[in-house]
């Protein structure tokens, strides 16, 4: 993997259309106090420019589906989050010109593939890609901030999604039967873009030990919310209607698809 | 070297950057569209044609000619926000045919034409554009530019706050959604709860610091923050969306992106 350098090597510039420009007004006037305005502005910007990048790579987006594009979404959370259909969301944080860090709000831990950095200057000024960051992983001791000297560079995110889009499509097809360990598609996205980083930035011997942790950990946090008024009610095991694999057979499933993982990709593996 | 027929001539631009382009550009059109290689060599492009000032056009100067200076920035990004799908979506097209700029001796000239040629249209097209919107406004306008027709313009729909109705429907909860979720050995706390307070926060103190609110919860209950958290996005946030949704059907506010 990429150790941390400048990014001034490899930022791309991803001028908007004036309809981009229109948008992201439009959110910000909508009976926002003016600093949220801004707020609702310079993220729409920077997800509008992260859409337009990802076009030229023909990645498909999704901005009907992304919260900024919800007016009470916006509203309540600080996001600028965007849809990849399939795959999970990333998301798109704006950067001013004069600054050294951007801030990654709690709203933005969650389920994200990881973290687009967008500088976004004046209303002259056209919006600047400076690269790509890791999500929040570890919520009890989250990362609030990130410098620009910690991002890594757009290639990163392109070998990510290569692995992502892998991990998916393994599943979908010759590890079908893993399928039932998640308890909805949002589980299984957020699983496998966990998967999708450990095998991009961990040695390969670590990959079965580390993933098999985060089936357990996210396993765990099904047991800390109950559906119903009543402190009793049994906590279902699964929202999923097929039937979870045992134990012992789950882990045999894993360690077969981190096996095919590192016939595919354990060469590119660094640190 | 001939240098690119409609582009400013930087004095870098030497028979050597045209080959390194050249180089790029064949390596990236023999990988796998779609590939990682496919996709960073399209970036190391782009970074390099950004490097260059690339594109330019003398149709740029036709921007010269509008009023406000940040009209013609906004044209100007627009042009080259559209050059650039354009360009990209098209690249390896271009380098296979044998087009109109046959003066060109090598295929990373060609493609740096091709660009500039596009950009300068779709500047000419945008200032076209412009100028007839600027003839219908005054069509439509008197001589102290108020509009003519006035009674024919819809008048604007006042829509409700919308943290108010958010604050109204979470208290209503009519189908008890809201009230029926909460954490596990805490059965004081339910979506509504956590709702309610980060709503009424925003509505008292006109800011919306959402981590704030779950961290001041959290505090009150004893309970870490990162579970409150989940328990909102896994609980709340589906309910808020949907609120969300309700409201963007009725009267969408940003439009088709597309």
């Amino acid at each position: 993997m990429s150790t941390y350098q400048s990014t001034s090597d490899w930022s791309i510039e991803v001028p908007l259309s004036q309809t981009a420009w229109q948008i992201a007004q439009q959110f910000a006037q909508e009976q926002s106090p003016p600093p949220k305005a801004t707020q609702i502005r310079q993220n729409a910007l920077a997800v509008l420019a992260v859409r337009d990048y990802l076009t030229w790579h023909q990645i498909e987006t999704d901005l009907t589906a992304s919260d900024i594009w919800n007016p009470a979404v916006r509203l309540i959370e600080n996001t600028a989050d965007l849809v990849l259909p399939g795959l999970g969301r990333v998301e798109c944080r704006p950067i001013a010109a004069g600054e050294e860090t951007c801030e990654l709000p709690m709203e933005s831990w969650g389920d994200r593939i990881g973290y687009f950095i967008v500088e976004i200057g004046t209303d002259e000024d056209i919006p600047r890609l400076l690269g790509f960051a890791p999500p929040v992983l570890d919520w009890d001791n989250p990362k609030t901030e990130l410098h620009r000297t910690e991002l890594l560079s757009l290639d990163q995110f392109h070998e990510l999604m290569a692995r992502r889009q892998w991990i998916k499509r393994a599943i979908d097809d010759t590890f079908r039967d893993l399928q039932p360990l998640f308890s909805s598609p949002e589980e299984r996205e957020a699983i496998e873009t966990e998967w999708s980083w450990i095998v991009l930035t961990k040695k390969s011997s670590q990959w079965r030990r580390l993933g098999t942790e985060v089936l357990e950990q996210h396993s765990d946090e099904q047991d800390n919310v109950l559906l119903g008024n009543e402190a009793n009610t049994p906590i279902p095991a699964t929202l999923n209607q097929s039937t979870p694999p045992d134990t012992a057979d789950w882990q045999n499933l894993v360690r077969d698809l981190f096996d095919a993982l590192s016939d595919e990709f354990s060469d590119d593996s660094e640190s | 070297v001939t240098s690119p027929p409609s582009a400013d001539s930087p004095s870098e631009m030497n028979e050597q950057w045209y080959e390194e382009l050249e180089q790029l550009i064949q390596t990236a059109c023999a990988a796998l569209k779609g590939s990682v290689k496919h996709r960073i060599l399209i970036d190391a492009i782009v970074r390099k044609l950004q490097a260059q000032r690339i594109p330019r056009s003398k149709n740029e100067s036709r921007l010269q000619r509008l009023p406000l200076h940040q009209l013609r920035q906004e044209l100007r990004q627009d042009a080259l926000s559209t050059t650039w799908i354009h360009f990209l979506a098209n690249l390896c097209e271009a380098t296979t045919k044998n087009t109109e700029s046959s003066y060109c001796s090598q295929t990373g000239e060609h493609v740096v034409a091709r660009l500039c040629d596009y950009f300068g249209h779709r500047v000419f097209d945008l200032v076209t554009a412009w100028g007839i919107e600027q003839q219908n406004r005054d069509q439509r306008t008197d001589r102290d530019g108020n509009l003519r027709d006035i009674n024919n313009l819809p008048s604007p729909v006042k829509k409700p706050d919308l943290l108010d109705d958010l604050i109204k429907q979470v208290e209503e909860d009519t189908d008890d959604k809201l009230k029926s979720v909460c954490l596990k050995n805490k059965p004081e706390i339910t979506a509504q709860v956590l709702l309610r307070q980060m709503l009424q926060t925003a509505k008292e103190t006109n800011k919306f610091k959402f981590g704030d609110v779950i961290q001041s919860i959290a505090n009150e209950h004893n309970i870490k923050p990162a579970r409150l958290s989940r328990f909102y996005y896994d609980h709340c946030k589906p309910l808020i969306t949907q609120l969300g949704n309700t409201r963007s059907n009725s009267a969408n506010p940003g439009g088709n992106p597309e």
